[in-house]
C-alpha cells in the first residue's frame, strides 16, 4: 500500500468573513486603483490581503476586507470612477492561512488539487515570507482544514484555526485623549 | 475584553526590506476545469526535481480561468514554459501570458493585515517615483512587490525612504 507521507506544517489559521473586491482597469489609468486605495485607507478600512497584477495592459487588483467593512467599501467603490463591468464582488470569503509554506510546490499543487477535487472555490491566493494564505468560501473552512489534513500534519495541542481575538487599528487619538 | 495600547509613529515601521533581483517571472494562464491537473502539475515540478523552490507564488482567477504569477531563482534554469526555451516541462497545462526577469522587494512586518493603510503608503510612494510594480502580493505580514529587472535598485530606494526599517533607526 502506497500512502504518501504527510507534509508536516506548524499550523493552520481562518479569518472572519471577508468579502473580496477585483477591479481592473487600463494601466494607463492605473491612478483609478490608487486613490481607491487612498480612499480605503481614509475609511480605516484594513485590507488583510491584496494582489495586483499587470497583464497586456491591463491591471487587475484583488483585495479582501472584513465583512463588517462590506457597505463602506461598496459606497467607496461607487463613488469611485470604475464601471460597472470592471469591479466583482465576491461575499461569503474566508482565508485559509497554512504556514509555513516552506517555498513548497509540492505543497502548493497538492492543495491546489485537492481544492479541485473537492470543489472548493479557488478565489485567489498569495504566499507571504513564510505562509500561504488561499482563499475560498467561508462557510466551508472547517471541511477545508478536514481535507487538508490528508495532506499535511499538524502539531500536537494546535491552537484553534479561528483567533479567539481581533486586532483593531484605532483613528489615533486626538492630544490629550 | 477589550484591551488598547497606543502607539505614535510619524514614519510607517517594517521590520525590514529585502530584495531578489533578476528573479524568473512566469505569468500561466489555465482554464478553471483544468484547476486539479495544474495543481498535480505544479506538484511534479518539485517531485521530478525540475524546480525546487519558489520566492514567491500569487493567483487571481477570473471568471473561468486562474492566472499563476511564479517566480522562482535564475539558478532554476529548467523551469520555462515557453517553446524557444528549451528544456521545458512536458505537458504542461498552461498558457503563457508573460515571462522574464523581474527584480522582487519583500517588506515585512509589523501587522500588515491588522493595519489599514499601509499598501497605500507604498503605492503612492511609488507612483510618485513613476514606479509601478508588476505584480504584488501581500497576505499576513508581508509585501511583495515585483518590478521590472532593472527598476529595482530605484524602487527599493524609494521604499527605504518612506518606510522606517531597523537599519535607519
Amino acid at each position: 500500500l502506497n500512502i504518501p507521507e504527510k507534509i508536516r506544517i506548524g499550523g493552520i489559521k481562518f479569518s472572519e468573513e471577508l468579502i473580496q473586491v477585483t477591479v481592473r482597469c487600463e494601466v494607463t489609468k492605473i491612478q483609478l486603483v490608487e486613490t481607491l486605495l487612498t480612499d480605503i485607507a481614509q475609511e480605516s478600512i484594513t485590507l488583510p490581503f491584496y494582489t495586483s497584477s499587470v497583464t497586456n495592459g491591463f491591471l487587475a487588483a484583488n483585495f479582501c476586507a472584513n465583512k463588517s467593512d462590506s457597505n463602506g467599501l461598496q459606497e467607496l467603490l461607487m463613488k469611485s470612477s470604475f464601471s460597472e463591468k470592471d469591479v466583482t464582488i465576491t461575499s461569503s470569503v474566508g482565508m485559509c492561512t497554512l504556514f509555513p509554506h516552506r517555498n513548497s510546490l509540492l505543497l502548493l499543487g497538492r492543495i491546489i488539487q485537492l481544492m479541485a477535487d473537492y470543489d472548493f472555490p479557488l478565489y485567489s491566493f498569495s504566499t507571504s515570507i513564510s505562509a500561504l494564505a488561499v482563499n475560498t468560501d467561508v462557510l466551508r473552512l472547517d471541511q477545508l482544514a478536514d481535507k487538508l489534513q490528508t495532506l499535511v500534519e499538524l502539531p500536537e495541542n494546535h491552537a484553534p484555526f479561528r483567533q479567539e481575538f481581533r486586532v483593531t487599528q484605532l483613528d489615533q487619538p486626538e492630544a490629550g485623549a | 475584553m477589550e484591551t488598547i495600547a497606543v502607539y505614535c509613529e510619524e514614519q510607517v515601521k517594517v521590520y525590514g526590506i529585502t530584495h531578489t533581483f533578476n528573479v524568473n517571472y512566469q505569468q500561466l494562464c489555465f482554464p478553471l476545469s483544468n484547476l486539479s491537473y495544474a495543481g498535480n502539475f505544479l506538484a511534479s515540478l518539485e517531485e521530478t526535481g525540475a524546480v525546487k523552490r519558489f520566492e514567491f507564488i500569487t493567483c487571481q482567477q477570473t471568471t473561468d480561468a486562474v492566472q499563476l504569477h511564479l517566480f522562482t531563482r535564475t539558478s532554476e534554469k529548467s523551469l520555462s514554459f515557453t517553446e524557444d526555451d528549451a528544456p521545458s516541462p512536458k505537458d504542461h497545462p498552461f498558457e503563457v501570458l508573460g515571462c522574464g526577469q523581474t527584480d522582487l522587494i519583500f517588506l515585512h512586518g509589523p501587522h500588515f493585515q491588522d493595519r489599514y493603510g499601509i499598501l497605500d503608503v507604498a503605492v503612492q510612494a511609488l507612483s510618485s517615483f513613476d514606479l509601478l510594480p508588476v505584480v504584488t502580493g501581500c497576505a499576513g505580514t508581508s509585501m511583495y512587490l515585483a518590478f521590472k529587472a532593472g527598476s529595482g535598485s530605484a524602487a527599493e530606494k524609494v521604499l527605504k525612504k518612506t518606510f522606517l526599517t531597523p537599519t535607519s533607526v
